[in-house]
Parts: structure tokens; sequence; C-alpha cells
């Protein structure tokens, strides 16, 4: 298999581009300007409208967001012509399948005024398209053709499972945050960490459901963090192609608990929350690239022919 | 060119509702409530002042540098409208029968109210209207503006206005106080009071109301302003009674 340097940088600037996107995403939502720009394609008629008011946060998500769309187009192309392996050019098409359905999800966000499950699932497609790119990214790096296959050693324990398992239950904690955003449930329960002054809530609302479902999954989250990180600290720590990745996972999430804690202490102030949603793609893309690559030098000691 | 929807946009909608058909929202199944025509011949009326119980909290005022186009229009700086309390009286109480009139139904109001958005600000900022009587909103301003009417979280139209002079004409078919907002403009707000019976009135300057046209009967009368809350009272009023009603709402600051 050879490197393509250039493809290789595209799918960086890419993945880089899509994490912008993303809190551009998170500052239309904070700044209550999702609707700011009625129609879609056009904004009021337009392509390049007065970048006013709400129309400055709105409109600059639809540009990079274009911005985004270009330069998959642009990778998918170079990889169906230039990579030899199957499965990294389906990956392109997928993540460029990826792109075009968040693009008309988030015209229909737009057009449909904000149905809770519309926007619900352009979140989510959202951060699966980060993932697909920055997948793109890693497997296409020059570290990924060169990384020598590594053996557990002896009385080990493998990476590979409770990595999966992180950025599965990670995942899974970015859906519940985008039911929260969507349903305006992020102060539903107002105190933290204590729940209205106790550990359970006196009433279940949907709302309230979802914020303690939430905050009890951030604890599952962290087990699952840790579990990686013991793994990784006891059996990897002379490997910093899997050490690094996993002490930054702890790092990150550490910080996305104080985060979410300040969300509620602030009162949802702009900032906190935008960083809380920036933090939640940085998170889960370090959580899929510890996978990948633990997966990539660990699975091809299991088996010399990958 | 921008009131008429593109083809794309069109076509996407109509892909995207038959998509989502299934998982839309269901239609209402409240049952029909069987509704006599209210009769006004021994009609009676309900006036009062809305006091306020303790200090005003000052209305903000208003940054509008967003905007050069809004904020060259005014030379000072410009009150939110939010509080306007006047010797204890508040403006802008929404006052109107709450129950007590679910049995009776009445003619449909034709009559068009103007909603105008002007200096980047809505006037008037509180208004009532019966379900489906029409509401033409305005863009007075050489600025764009969106229209984003809401109940609660749920938004009932999101209408762009980009040029001067543009006008859209909608009704509100659901009931409760709605709230209208530029998205564009955040600190344009303005609320409209949407009832299936015409008993309801908004206070004036001097904090007065009156609701005329109210036949003999008991009723729940509530005023509502959107700093001070609510506040509910049980009356009676007799045929053609002009019964007095005050209300005090209180200060949260």
């Amino acid at each position: 298999m050879n490197y393509h340097k250039g493809m290789h940088w595209l799918a960086r600037i890419t993945t880089a581009a899509t994490f912008i996107l993303i809190n551009a995403g998170g500052l239309v939502k904070g700044t209550g300007s999702s609707l700011a720009v009625p129609d879609w394609p056009l904004a009021y008629g337009y392509l390049f409208p007065p970048m006013i008011g709400g129309i400055r946060f709105e409109q600059t998500h639809r540009y990079i967001a274009g911005t985004v769309a270009c330069l998959m187009v642009w990778l998918a192309i170079w990889v169906a012509r230039s990579e030899e392996r199957p499965w990294v050019r389906k990956l392109a098409w997928a993540a460029l399948g990826a792109v075009f359905l968040q693009a008309v999800l988030g015209g229909l966000t737009v057009l449909l005024l904000l149905p809770p499950a519309v926007s619900i699932l352009h979140a989510t497609v959202g951060q699966t398209f980060f993932c697909l790119v920055l997948s793109l990214a890693l497997v296409t790096s020059k570290g990924w053709l060169e990384a020598p296959p590594v053996r557990v050693p002896a009385g080990g324990r493998d990476l590979r499972l409770p990595a999966l398992a992180a950025t599965c239950v990670i995942y899974v904690q970015l859906i519940l945050g985008a039911l929260i955003r969507h349903f305006y449930a992020g102060l539903a329960i107002p105190d933290f960490p204590l729940v209205f002054g106790g550990v359970l809530p006196p009433a279940w609302t949907f709302p309230i459901f979802i914020n303690y479902i939430h905050r009890v999954w951030a604890l599952v989250v962290a087990s699952g963090v840790v579990w990686v990180f013991y793994r990784a600290a006891r059996w990897h720590r002379g490997l910093p192609y899997l050490y690094r990745p996993a002490l930054l996972l702890g790092l990150l999430v550490t910080a996305q608990l104080v985060l979410g804690a300040c969300v509620i202490w602030t009162g949802r102030d702009l900032f906190v929350t935008t960083a809380h949603v920036a933090n939640a793609a940085l998170t889960l893309g370090t959580s899929l690239f510890l996978t990948l690559r633990a997966h990539r030098v660990l699975g091809r000691a299991d088996d010399p022919q990958k | 060119m921008f009131a008429k929807r593109s083809m794309l946009q069109t076509l996407v909608l109509g892909l995207s509702l038959s998509l989502l058909a299934g998982c839309g929202k269901g239609g209402s199944n409240q049952a029909a409530v069987q509704k006599t025509k209210a009769d006004l011949s021994q009609a009676g009326s309900v006036s009062g002042v809305v006091k306020l119980d303790g200090t005003a909290p000052k209305s903000s005022t208003i940054e509008m540098s967003a905007d050069p186009i809004c904020s060259t229009q005014h030379k000072s700086k410009v009150d939110s409208g939010e509080v306007m309390v006047k010797g204890g009286k508040i403006q802008n109480v929404i006052v109107y029968v709450k129950s007590g009139l679910e049995a009776l139904s009445f003619d449909p109001n034709t009559t068009k109210v103007t909603l105008d958005q002007k200096g980047c600000m809505y006037e008037p900022h509180v208004f009532c209207v019966q379900t489906g009587q029409p509401i033409e909103i305005v863009n007075s301003d050489k600025t764009l503006h969106n229209i984003h009417a809401l109940v609660g979280d749920k938004t009932l139209f999101n209408l762009g206005m980009p040029q001067k002079g543009m006008k859209l004409d909608q009704s509100l078919s659901d009931t409760g106080v709605v709230t209208v907002k530029c998205d564009v403009h955040s600190w344009m707000k303005g609320y409209i009071g949407v009832f299936d019976h015409p008993c309801f009135a908004v206070t004036g300057a001097d904090g007065s109301f009156t609701i005329k046209n109210l036949p003999p009967g008991k009723y729940t009368i509530e005023a509502w302003h959107e700093k001070f809350g609510v506040q509910d009272m049980e009356i009676q009023v007799g045929p053609k009674e002009n019964k007095k009603q005050d209300f005090t709402l209180k200060s949260q600051g």
C-alpha cells in the first residue's frame, strides 16, 4: 500500500473543517439563530444575505458546511482514484453520503421549523460524519500504514474491547446530549451534582428524565474511559501509539465532566455550552481514534495477514 | 423572488413531508364541544385597573449595534418595553376570560390587525386577536427581519421579510399567548394573545382595561404580563352589568 501524502492531508483538513463546523452548529443553537434564515438553500432569497444579527451565525454555519461538502467531494474522488484498499474507498463513499444527508437534514430542520426528530438526527449525523472523515484521515496516514503489529504482553489484557465499548457509550452520550439540546432540557434539573437537592427528581417529566439519564450515562462514560486508561497504562505504557490517545481521552472526559457541571452552574452560558459541545466531538473522535489504532496493531498481531 | 418557494425547496418539502407523514404530529383527538351562539342582548362588561405591588424594576435598554440600520433609527437608547409602569399602573397587560365561555360560540372577527416592524421593534408590543382573525405583518424597516411565532418552544411559523414595505398575512389558530420574535435582531420580542372568543383587552398607559360584550355568567378572568406573571379572579357578571375588577401583580425584582 502506498502512502498518498496529499490525499491524507486533504482528509486531515476536512476533519479539522468538520470540527469547526460542529462548533459553528453549536453556536447557531446556542444563540437561538436556528431560524434566523427562514429559507433554504438560499437565504432570504439570496446567496449572500447581509450578515447581521442571528444571520451571522446561521449563514456562517451554512458557508462552512458548503466548504466541508466540497472538501469531501474532492476527497472522495481522490480516494476512489488513488486508494488501493477497497474498504477505504467504501469508507470515503459512506462519508460522502453522510455529508449530503447532513445537508438535507440541515435544510429540512429549517424548512420544517425545527422538529426535534430532524434536529436531533442532524446533530447525530454530524457527529457520525466527523467519525467517518476522522477515520479516513487515520487510515490514510503514514503511521497507520507503517504501524507494526503488537502483541499484548503475557498475562496482559487487550485494549480493543474497552476502547470499542468506550466509543459506543460516548456516542450514546452525544445522542442524549442532542436530545437535551433539542428538547430544551438543559436546565430541567437546575442544580449539580445534586438533583433538586437530592439524588432522584421529585417528579419525572420528559425533560427531567433525559437530563437525568444524561448525568447517569456520564458516569457510565467515565467508567468506560477509566477502564481504557487503566489497560493502556498497565499494559501499553511503553507504546505511545496507544498510550498517548488513551491519556488524551482521560483528560478530555475529565474536562467534559467539568464543562457539563459548568453548563448548569452558569445557567447555560453560551461559551461554556459551546465548549461542552466541542469537547464532546473531541472526546468521541479521540476514543474512535484509539479504538481504530488498537484494532490496527493488536488485531494484526492476531492475524498477520491483515 | 423571495416570496415564491423555489422548485428545489418545494421538492425537498414534498419529499420530507411524505417521509415524515408516519412520524409526524398526530391530529387533535379533542372531542368536539357542542357550542351555542352567544346571546349578547344582555351582555355586560368588566373593567378595572392592573396595578403593581412593589417597586417596578428598571426596563432594560437595547443595544442595537448588531445592525447599523436599526441603531441609526434611534437618537437615544431604546427601552425594551418589557416594563411599562406609571404611577403603579401597568401597561401591556393582557386581561381575558380564561374560563366560563367554553359552551358559547362567537362570530369570527374579520378586522385586520397590523403588526409593524418599525425601528427594529414590534408595534404594538402586545395585542390580542381571535382565532382566525387576520394579522397583517409589515416590515417598515430598510433591513431584513424574520417573523418567528412560538407558543412555548413550538414554532407556529417563521417567515423572512427581507424588504421594506413587505407585507405578510397570517392568522393564528392556537389559543394562548404567542411570542413573536426576530432571530436576526435578538432584542425584538412581542406577544399576541389568541383566544376563541372576543372577551379580552390590553391595558393602556393608565393600566386600565375594559372587556365588553360579556354575556351574564360566572367567569375566571386572568391578567397576564410578560414580566410580572399572572393573576386570576373569579367574577359574576349580571345582565347589562359593568363589573369592576382590579388586579394586582407582584414585582419580581
